[in-house]
């Protein structure tokens, strides 16, 4: 129902905000920029997906993106309370 | 006419991702970034399904994505408040 074309323009922004995102991953300064990038790229991965499943007219991908964005959130979950951790341990050895 | 609202939607979605990319890429801060990330991706991915249910059109797509765009919009609020939580006190 969408054209191609619109598919094929929409991809190719999911792709330039992808190698933004994968740029801040490698030359942020501290870990929890890192963190922000990865959270922000499954993200795009999600959005990415749904546009595949546009582009093939299948339905059931859309499950797999509605999984996928709760597997994210529970990753970025992990690693926030892994990284206040490890602040925790350093201010105590202070 | 559907079409058109869907590609609109669509392109709609594709610019607020690329914003937020462009704002986690740009912003000098790490709050401005956490900022860029969460709530711009938030409309990105709302609008993006919004298309998608708008181009299946049946029920169950229709379920789904607003199943995506509720769970999308309680958990990226607690995500960010989670990131920047285990930031502070430390810079």
């Amino acid at each position: 129902m969408i054209p191609e074309s619109v598919n094929t323009v929409f991809e190719i922004m999911l792709i330039v905000s992808m190698v933004l995102c994968l740029c801040r991953m490698t030359i942020g300064p501290t870990a929890a920029d890192r963190m922000v990038a990865i959270d922000l790229l499954g993200l795009l991965v999600a959005v990415l997906m749904i546009s595949h499943a546009i582009r093939s007219k299948d339905e059931a991908v859309l499950d797999v993106v509605l999984v996928f964005s709760i597997i994210a959130f529970f990753g970025t979950v992990a690693l926030a309370r892994f990284l206040q951790r490890e602040r925790d341990e350093t201010s105590n050895t202070k | 006419m559907m079409s058109y609202v869907a590609s609109f939607f669509l392109l709609v979605g594709g610019f607020f991702s690329l914003i937020a990319a462009l704002g986690v890429f740009r912003f000098p801060d790490f709050y401005a970034r956490i900022h860029a990330a969460t709530k711009a991706s938030t409309f990105g991915l709302g609008f993006t399904a919004l298309a998608a249910a708008l181009s299946f059109g049946t029920v169950s797509a229709w379920m789904k994505m607003i199943a995506a765009i509720a769970f999308l919009f309680i958990t990226l609020p607690i995500a960010a408040h989670l990131l920047g939580r285990s930031v502070k006190d430390k810079r």
